[in-house]
């Protein structure tokens, strides 16, 4: 059981046109929160993935994915 | 006994043995138990493996390992570090700012320094542990 | 500045300041050790100094700054940053502590010079570790 998290963020991002102080000012977080998902170096807490894709307008499935 | 119960009942044996070795280095450390320089050592070394993650990995069955290592483990490993490093960071400051205390030599000091800290992280890893599994 | 763009810069300001502190903490109990100086007046500016930098790995400080700017300061990454943080400093602590027991054979530590050692070891660590963290992000 080695999943991690992929994640389509920084796409879906710039297709709605935001930088990523636009997008973590949208849900009150900091931008290296924005950068460290987009990264994949950071795993956001359900929360942060709900409000994340809340503010893009996405599914939550089609923002974030398990990768076996 | 499926997986997730064999895991179950190995996490429940993981945090009554981390209270044990809690007990086991506060009796060595108010001399209840006497040991040589080179036990206490192997003693406090043990212990402080057994907050990381790598017995597990070493000694444990593969299909068991991620589920005694998964996501609330690593969380309350975490939380013990976290416990441990505060413990010894107010025992060493108190070592180092009270004058009753200079009497201690510096190895003596060490010794109530690393138990102090390591029965904070084990108890606690162990505490979280278990109520997780209530 | 946007309030993103402030809560960027303060995070900055943080991180350097800790590496700051680390690098003072670290000059202060090594000339403090060397130099033999245990007097306890020193050692109230010595606890002051640990006091502060201990509270600033809290997040305590932001307990009484409730606004939105905070908020951003102590967001997820933030407190993960400052959990992995103290789990070095943790590591460090116990690391310092048993060398000390081997120098200790070779030249006699007080039990002053061995509780400064930790600390600054376990302070040291963390102060550097969430630094380097926040920046990193911040890339």
């Amino acid at each position: 059981m080695n999943e991690t998290l992929g994640n389509d963020l920084k796409a879906a991002r710039e297709a709605a046109g935001l930088t990523q102080g636009a997008l973590a000012e949208a849900i009150g977080v900091s931008r290296k929160t924005i950068n460290t998902v987009e990264n994949g170096v950071f795993q956001p807490s359900t929360l942060l993935a709900l409000k994340l894709a809340r503010a893009l307008g996405r599914p939550v499935e089609s923002l974030f994915w398990i990768v076996d | 006994m499926n997986l997730a119960e064999q895991a179950e009942a190995r996490s429940r044996d993981r945090a009554i043995v981390s209270y044990l070795a809690a007990l086991i280095l506060l009796l060595v450390a108010i001399a209840w138990i006497r040991v040589s320089d080179g036990s206490w050592f192997a003693i406090a070394g043990a212990a402080a493996l057994s907050l990381t993650s790598l017995p597990i990995r070493l000694f444990e069955w593969r299909k068991l390992t991620p589920l005694l290592n998964d996501e609330t483990t690593r969380d309350h490993r975490r939380s013990s570090f976290a416990a441990g490093f505060w413990v010894m960071l107010a025992t060493a400051a108190v070592i180092a700012g009270l004058p009753g205390l200079h009497i201690f030599d510096a190895v003596i000091a060490t010794r109530v320094v690393i138990t102090a800290g390591l029965m904070a992280a084990l108890i606690v890893f162990a505490t979280l542990e278990l109520r997780a599994s209530r | 500045m946007g309030l993103v763009e402030k809560a960027e810069r303060k995070s900055l300001f943080r991180a350097i300041l800790f590496y700051v502190l680390a690098v003072s903490l670290l000059a202060s109990t090594i000339l403090s050790i060397a130099n033999g100086h245990d007097e306890p007046n020193r050692l109230l500016a010595w606890f002051a100094l640990i006091g502060l930098t201990a509270l600033n790995l809290t997040s305590v400080p932001f307990l009484f700054r409730q606004h939105r700017l905070s908020a951003l300061m102590n967001d997820e990454t933030t407190r993960d940053h400052r959990r992995s943080s103290l789990a070095t400093g943790f590591w460090a602590m116990i690391l310092a502590t048993a060398a000390t027991i081997a120098v200790s054979s070779f030249a006699p530590l007080s039990a002053i010079a061995l509780g400064r050692v930790v600390v600054t070891a376990g302070l040291t660590a963390a102060l550097v570790a969430f630094a380097t963290l926040e920046l990193r992000a911040s890339r």
